[in-house]
């Protein structure tokens, strides 16, 4: 234990500069999630990163450039925001990806047997917080606390939940990623402990937002209820 | 309560802009490339050194704040580094899926800043000059390893495999040089107290 400790804990700066082999990513988080030395030795490079990103001296923008932006940004539909979209309009037809759906995708499913207390799920939401601090993550939410984040990783994509009751016998919940309003199925998984983290090789780039809702178990090829939590 | 650089150099002026990003104001995206376009554009520059690459990478992490301003959080720090980090996470994301876009160890570290800096973005960048400040008290080894990981995009093996040294030795270099530089911005904002 000892030793698996100081292993990861002589890996903490190099994760969180991104400079881990994606293989030794789940094990170092799983880590991280149970011991608080680990996780408060990661939470303090922040500053460090922070001045690493603005070290950099800037470069003049090309002439144009601002223009380019506005017109590509003004030229395409807004993110939809899925939980303002009226009661089951948001499930337009869904376009299925080979592999991508149901599961299909190499999934990881980690679960931590961590006592359900109020404080431990303070820590859990900072944990959230701090695994996609800056990355331009997607960030869930939903009623009652419940918080996910869906973060690129160097092998795909993490998702990592708190706060979701476990589904009723026969349901799962299903992720869900979104692009102009469009659902496209992702990982399914169910939920027996306060966090959940799952890792996929579904990349996140071309979506522009994410929800999970509950599903016949298995999952869906489109979605049956409304989001539980989605893209704020 | 400490506060830390990190608070500090968050600007009151940023939420008020992230609001008017989420209100799909095109003024505030307009605002946001006036006043961070040349750090962000620095940023791809560092890690991808072609100027056609980095524009396509500059428009996309802007282009990725205006589709999803929710995912920047004021509370969580400025929209400077947001940005910033943003920009080097997509060059980074580039320079793994295209080999060919990534440079080479040497030419990264020559370009390694450090120490005080006369041109005028050291005024531009709040911050900058400290942190270049901070940069420049680690030693030439941990700067080499954490110039390969941050800007090269290497991971610790490759940053040891590159060097010429232990894994060991590189995940010890990238380790005291974070916590070099932790311990200098600690100083830094201490000192900045009692001023």
């Amino acid at each position: 234990m000892t030793n698996i400790h100081e292993e990861i804990r002589s890996l903490l700066a190099a994760y969180v500069m991104d400079a881990v082999p994606p293989e030794e990513v789940p094990a170092i988080r799983a880590h991280i999630l149970s011991c608080e030395e680990c996780f408060a030795e990661a939470d303090s490079y922040a500053e460090s990163l922070v001045a690493l990103s603005i070290s950099v001296g800037p470069s003049p923008l090309p002439a144009g450039f601002a223009d380019r932006v506005v017109r590509a940004a003004t030229g395409e539909p807004e993110a939809s925001v899925v939980k303002k979209a009226p009661r089951l309009q948001w499930l337009r037809p869904v376009v299925l990806r080979v592999g991508a759906g149901l599961a299909v995708a190499a999934l990881v499913v980690t679960s931590f047997s961590l006592a359900n207390s109020i404080q431990q799920q303070r820590r859990y939401e900072r944990i959230v917080a701090s695994l996609v601090r800056d990355q331009g993550a997607f960030r869930l939410e939903g009623p009652g606390g419940a918080v996910a984040v869906l973060a690129p990783s160097a092998h795909g994509t993490t998702l990592v939940a708190t706060n979701l009751g476990a589904t009723s016998e026969g349901s799962d919940y299903q992720l869900w990623l979104m692009k102009d309003g469009v659902p496209t199925p992702s990982e399914t998984f169910d939920v027996s402990d306060p966090i959940v983290i799952i890792d996929s090789e579904q990349a996140l780039a071309g979506f522009d937002g994410a929800a999970i809702t509950v599903e016949p178990d298995g999952g869906s090829s489109q979605p049956t209820t409304e989001p539980v939590l989605s893209t704020t | 309560m400490e506060t830390t650089l990190l608070e500090m150099m968050i600007r009151p002026a940023d939420s008020e802009l992230a609001s008017r990003l989420m209100a799909r104001e095109e003024s505030a995206l307009r605002e946001a490339i006036d006043l961070y376009g040349d750090l962000v554009f620095g940023m791809a520059k560092r890690i991808l050194l072609e100027a056609n690459l980095a524009e396509e990478v500059a428009q996309d992490a802007f282009l990725a704040l205006w589709r999803r301003p929710g995912a920047f959080d004021p509370e969580r720090g400025s929209l400077k580094t947001f940005l910033a980090t943003l920009a080097r996470n997509k060059a980074i994301d580039l320079v793994r899926r295209e080999e060919g876009v990534r440079r080479k160890a040497d030419s990264l570290i020559k370009e390694m800043e450090v120490g005080p800096d006369t041109s005028r973005f050291d005024e531009e960048v709040e911050g900058r000059a400290e942190m270049r400040a901070a940069l420049s008290r680690l030693s030439e080894v941990q700067r080499e390893a954490i110039t390969l990981a941050y800007f090269g995009g290497r991971t610790y093996k490759e940053v040891a495999s590159e060097l010429g040294i232990a894994e060991g030795t590189a995940k010890t270099r990238l380790r005291d040089g974070l916590m070099k530089l932790r311990s200098v911005l600690a100083q830094q904002r201490s000192e900045a107290q009692d001023d």
